[in-house]
């Protein structure tokens, strides 16, 4: 068992193969060479990091992503295995929060799920539309508007 | 530890890790500033120690700004509603990348409408320019577009699809795009009829020796027009390995309609020649034939020891008087799909027995055959009765595809078979073969066991008594019929096996509908299931004229799936409406 305490300062005791999901707090216990101190995670708060520990849960037993290719190539599925799916249908805040959180503890494979999650909301959709669902104001006036659309029209798709 | 060895990296690592962990930031802060100016640069984990700096202060620093922020209380910063949406710009440089890297290229480029942010994170980020993909574009594109584009990539383009442009840029294309593909990150290249980078021309900028070198990370090289196989250049690059790492080498198409050369290697100075580690090379010929002697294939696919898939279309391999047969057991033992479409050779290449999927569509090609040998012994042979070695080449094939052949012959695909192991073989593609008869079926029936896919569509000598015969077919998924002349009957046949009971009495086709159904239902029963779990899923039946729209509805509602387009043949099902009522259920 390792005892994680989140920035708020709540405490959470999980399974070391659970916690060590997270590369920072793998590497962390190794160094600390005693798994039972508490470690601090100053980054997460306690409801953000309640989440983050119920998805390593639930991917514990999973292969860890071996460095998962950093190239830049464009990954084309932005498929979502269904519990993950589930697991992501928060608010939009949350849903950064764990993007953040994942980043932070360097837990790739959740990292990847958020960032699906997220790339599917901008998927397909009119900059309109991801304004609206980002809350983002749109700050150019209709002439600036028109000059960028002309630009780039010959990006229109078939 | 950090006070015994001051040149000792680890040590101030971990000392800093300590400061993080108890959450004292600044003292972790300066242990690394104090570390880095003690190590050596050239120490594998100053770039480490240089990144936990970074970290570190830039946590510092937002710390002091929130700190200043909830001091003053005049700061215009409200406390966000949780509620409220956040913009994606928000985010880390390094996440906002990893989540534009799912969106289309297209589309990307057009979310600089979104806000000013959104426009100058768009521009301004190499990664985003990393993926040019042209082909969605509704419009052509002009030179100056994508040069534009590779101009943001810095450098860092890594996969270019060059479709779409404009064909007056034609000419200048070399001299204004090339320059910017010069670099090692380039690992997918598809390049579009009229981008003629590859071949020399009067304005144009050919690829000169040097300048390949640039590519040893390109993987897939996708070429338009089997006529640039005709630049010497760029075969040589080839042939002598100057494409490292390439994988995949396809090309497609072609402009001209006369006949084409290939290279003629044999005449070549081959001395600098290199085997490569190609996996997949198609030349997918269109237009004219590529016209190609023997040894010159040879000699090509002798560079490509490691090729795991070879497709060749509308290719006439030319015997020479010394060589006439293509031993690709010897020459690509790995080989696992062999597709000649379309092609003629005086005989079949021999394919090693790792090969899986064999197509010779429209060839002009059979497969080889074994013969019995004067003296009684059966020996191996190709078409020309030269005995050859490999009898087990087809030990692991899955899937033969021999279509619109018409050399195959009932003897020819027995002798096929028979080479074949029957509980591997999954797949068959007949469709239009007129060399073969019934009797073919019958030895699939028999011989195939494993048979998921059959296709045997436009064959005038399919009968009922066939098809009837592939009721043994116990793992049959998905059966085409198209253009056949079998009847309802022969499909009942199909579903039921006999039509004969015991007596040896045909039995009525009502009574087999009835007892069809019953099974079904029986099944049903039994197992729940919404439909019949015949293995087969799929029956394609277009255009067969003997079998009625009604009948193909019954046949759904068993729970098969059919497509059975008779459009054309309205005519022909009204006329017969009385005599065939006798399907209308």
């Amino acid at each position: 068992m390792v005892k994680l305490t989140s920035s708020d300062g709540e405490s959470f005791d999980v399974e070391k193969e659970v916690a060590e999901r997270s590369v920072l707090i793998k590497n962390m216990i190794e160094d600390v060479g005693d798994a039972s101190t508490e470690i601090p995670i100053p980054n997460v708060t306690a409801n953000v990091l309640k989440k983050v520990l119920e998805w390593c849960e639930h991917h514990k037993g999973d292969p860890i992503l071996a460095n998962e290719d950093d190239t830049d190539a464009r990954k084309k599925s932005t498929d979502i295995d269904e519990w993950d799916q589930k697991f992501m249908q928060v608010d939009q805040e949350m849903l950064f929060e764990i993007i953040l959180a994942a980043n932070y503890l360097d837990i790739k494979a959740l990292l990847e799920v958020g960032c699906k999650t997220v790339a599917n909301m901008i998927k397909g959709k009119t900059p309109e539309e991801i304004r609206r669902t980002f809350n983002i104001q749109n700050d150019f006036t209709p002439e600036e508007e028109a000059q960028i659309r002309r630009e780039n029209e010959w990006a229109e798709d078939r | 530890m950090v006070k015994k060895y001051r040149t000792n990296a680890k040590g101030y690592l971990r000392a800093g890790k300590i400061h993080q962990l108890m959450g004292n930031d600044l003292k972790a802060r300066n242990v690394y500033q104090e570390g880095l100016k003690n190590i050596d640069s050239n120490d594998k984990l100053y770039g480490v120690m240089k990144q936990m700096l970074g970290t570190v202060s830039l946590r510092l620093s937002r710390e002091q700004r929130r700190r200043a922020a909830t001091s003053d209380p005049n700061d215009v910063q409200q406390p966000r509603n949780p509620r409220q949406p956040r913009d994606v710009m928000q985010l880390p440089v390094e996440i906002i990348e990893k989540i534009l890297r799912y969106i289309p290229f297209t589309q990307l480029v057009k979310l600089q409408n979104v806000s000013k942010s959104w426009q100058k994170f768009l521009l301004n980020n190499a990664t985003v320019w990393s993926v040019l993909d042209y082909r969605q574009c509704k419009k052509s594109i002009r030179c100056s577009t994508v040069r534009k584009c590779l101009q943001r990539a810095k450098g860092g383009v890594v996969e270019l699809y060059l479709y779409n442009v404009l064909p007056q840029d034609d000419s200048i294309i070399g001299n204004e795009i090339a320059p910017y593909l010069l670099t090692a990150r380039l690992q997918v290249l598809h390049v579009d009829f009229n981008v003629n980078i590859f071949l020399p021309s009067k304005r144009g900028h050919a690829m000169l020796d040097t300048q390949w070198r640039a590519f040893r990370n390109l993987t897939i090289l996708k070429i338009a027009g089997c006529e640039m196989l005709e630049s010497k250049e760029l075969v040589e690059v080839i042939c002598q390995a100057g494409l490292p790492s390439l994988r995949v080498l396809h090309f497609y198409g072609s402009a001209v309609t006369i006949p084409k050369r290939f290279p003629q290697l044999s005449e070549w100075n081959t001395t600098s020649f290199k085997p490569t580690i190609l996996r997949s090379l198609i030349i997918d010929n269109s237009g004219g034939p590529m016209m190609t002697p023997t040894d010159d294939i040879l000699m090509f696919l002798r560079l490509h020891p490691e090729l795991i898939s070879l497709s060749l279309s509308r290719f006439v391999l030319l015997s020479t008087p010394s060589l006439s047969t293509i031993d690709l057991a010897n020459i690509t033992p790995h080989l696992v799909e062999l597709s000649l479409t379309n092609c003629s050779a005086s005989s079949t290449p021999i394919v090693p027995p790792t090969c899986q999927k064999f197509v010779i569509a429209n060839s002009s090609l059979i497969p080889r055959t074994t013969a019995r040998h004067s003296n009684g012994v059966e020996v191996y042979s190709d078409g020309l009765n030269n005995i050859v070695p490999n009898p087990d080449e087809y030990r692991n094939l899955r899937h033969l595809d021999a279509s619109s052949n018409n050399m195959l012959t009932d003897q020819d695909f027995g002798r096929v078979l028979s080479r074949c192991d029957g509980t591997v073989l999954q797949r068959l593609d007949l469709n239009g073969c007129p060399k073969i008869t019934t009797a073919s079926v019958f030895q699939i029936s028999e011989f195939c066991s494993a048979l998921r896919v059959l296709l045997i569509g436009q064959n005038s000598w399919l009968t009922d008594n066939g098809l009837a015969a592939l009721h043994g077919l116990c793992e049959l998924q998905y059966l085409d019929i198209s253009s056949t002349d079998v009847t309802f009957t022969g499909v009942l046949r199909l579903l039921a096996g006999s039509d004969i009971d015991a007596d040896g009495k045909r039995i009525p086709l009502t009574k087999l509908v009835a007892r069809i159904q019953d099974d079904v239902k029986t099944f049903r029963k039994s197992a729940g299931d919404a439909g019949l779990r015949l293995p087969l899923q799929t029956l394609v039946m277009n255009s067969c004229t003997g079998i009625s729209l009604q009948s193909s509805n019954w046949i759904r509602s068993l729970g098969v799936r059919v497509e059975h387009d008779l459009s054309s043949m309205y005519d022909y099902t009204n006329r017969n409406r009385k005599k065939r009522s006798l399907y209308y259920l």
